[in-house]
């Protein structure tokens, strides 16, 4: 089914490592620093790392479960063979309302923090129209599009995101990163976990897995974006919270901008925040565009759809309702983090394990039963 | 009034581009097209509907 989809659609390891990577680190611009700090305060850092391992495991289970059973199988097709077609639309709908909610909520988050920092007396229809119609274009193009777009800013993202890092070393004071678990142990790991969903790649690997050059090579492009992934979120938070003490760090909803601003070396390198802006642009652009992909792609694996390009302005309008229908970006903020993030995890480990964990038993149940 | 007639045009034009869709799966046989036609009046009630909360 996903040769009918998308016959010719073939990306090689390091667009798809730099499209995962990109997908996870790029959450340093959005609110994600603001919930680490608060759930951590000086140990802040550690909810990323905790995040980080736990995807990693994770990732490896689903991987080394679908190399061996259903090679060239997207969850969808994984779902109709073990379950049949009911059960596939009912899977592929969940999947499809995340990624959209995920999309709505990513560019409301974007165009408030452009919003606040850069073009204040800009319509927020505007700005979130301009959003939504790049991202439709990006996503229009396909995974080919979205993951050579994805590897092209990859470097830019990372030089930004250490270059925050270490021109603010100057600010840097390491005895606020004390004491070292910073709310508890049980309370770290459990921010940990709960705010692992922004780690997506167990759920795209099970999405773009029929499209990639090299399915054997799946298993390094998921272990190098989720290792390269979390240390960035790592030092990012590390930098934060040595430069800003863990209470201040948790009442600031651009930590990213607030860092570039921070950053004074001498007379001449000073202000650069706007170099940060346009960072937060291309970033935004490529993380929704993954998610509007992977919905149309899904939604049109689900119900047999030769092609998911008509779909995506379609999904792109319901995208930018859903994002203009909350009052304000404290409410989209609360949307956030007590729901998208705290649950996300369900859909974007749980899920996709029970299926494939699932689908195996039933296949070598139907194998053994026709054998006897 | 104006404005808003002006910004849901390109709702209107996505609407209409996602029904055709639905029509031509319909003509082709392949797959189904009902999905199609409710995505289309979906994405249109919706952004009316965010179009009018946002511009009045």
């Amino acid at each position: 089914m996903s040769q009918q989809v998308q016959a010719k659609a073939s990306v090689g390891a390091k667009e798809l490592t730099a499209m995962m990577t990109l997908f996870v680190a790029s959450s340093v611009f959005l609110n994600y620093p603001q919930y680490a700090a608060e759930s951590g305060l000086e140990a802040g850092w550690m909810v990323p790392l905790i995040s980080g391992v736990l995807t990693l495991v994770l990732f490896l289970i689903v991987e080394g479960v679908l190399r061996r059973y259903f090679p060239g199988l997207d969850i969808v097709e994984v779902t109709k063979r073990a379950f049949g077609s009911f059960a596939a639309i009912l899977v592929a709908l969940l999947i499809v309302v995340y990624f959209l909610i995920d999309t709505a909520t990513v560019v409301r988050e974007f165009t408030a923090d452009v919003i606040t920092t850069v073009l204040p007396s800009t319509p927020i229809l505007v700005v979130s129209g301009l959003f939504t119609v790049v991202m439709c274009t990006v996503a229009y193009y396909g995974l080919e599009g979205v993951a050579r777009l994805s590897y092209f800013v990859q470097p830019i993202l990372i030089i930004g995101i250490l270059g925050a890092c270490v021109l603010t070393m100057n600010w840097w004071h390491p005895v606020q990163l004390l004491p070292l678990w910073g709310t508890g142990p049980v309370s770290v790991a459990f921010a940990g976990v709960r705010f692992s969903s922004i780690f997506i790649n167990v759920l795209l690997l099970c999405v773009i897995y029929p499209h990639a050059h090299d399915a054997g090579s799946l298993r390094a492009v998921g272990v190098g974006s989720i290792t390269v992934a979390t240390l960035l979120l790592t030092v990012f938070m590390a930098s934060l919270l040595m430069v800003f003490p863990a209470h201040q760090a948790t009442e600031s909803p651009f930590a990213m901008y607030q860092l570039g601003r921070m950053i004074r070396i001498g007379r001449w390198v000073q202000h650069v925040e706007s170099i940060f802006v346009l960072m937060w642009v291309m970033a935004a652009v490529v993380k929704m565009s993954i998610t509007l992909w992977g919905a149309a792609y899904i939604l049109s694996s689900a119900f047999s759809w030769p092609t998911f390009r008509p779909i995506v302005p379609g999904l792109g309008l319901l995208a930018l309702s859903l994002c203009l229908w909350p009052e304000d970006v404290a409410e989209v903020g609360l949307i956030d983090r007590n729901y998208v993030l705290s649950w996300g995890w369900t859909l974007v480990f749980a899920l996709p394990l029970l299926i494939v964990l699932l689908g195996t038993l039933r296949s070598t149940n139907h194998r053994e039963g026709r054998r006897v | 009034m104006v404005i808003i007639i002006m910004a849901m045009l390109v709702p209107l034009w996505v609407a209409i581009y996602t029904w055709s869709f639905g029509r031509w799966l319909k003509r082709r046989g392949s797959g189904y097209a009902f999905p199609a036609y409710l995505l289309a009046v979906l994405s249109l009630a919706t952004s009316s509907a965010a179009i009018w909360r946002v511009l009045t």
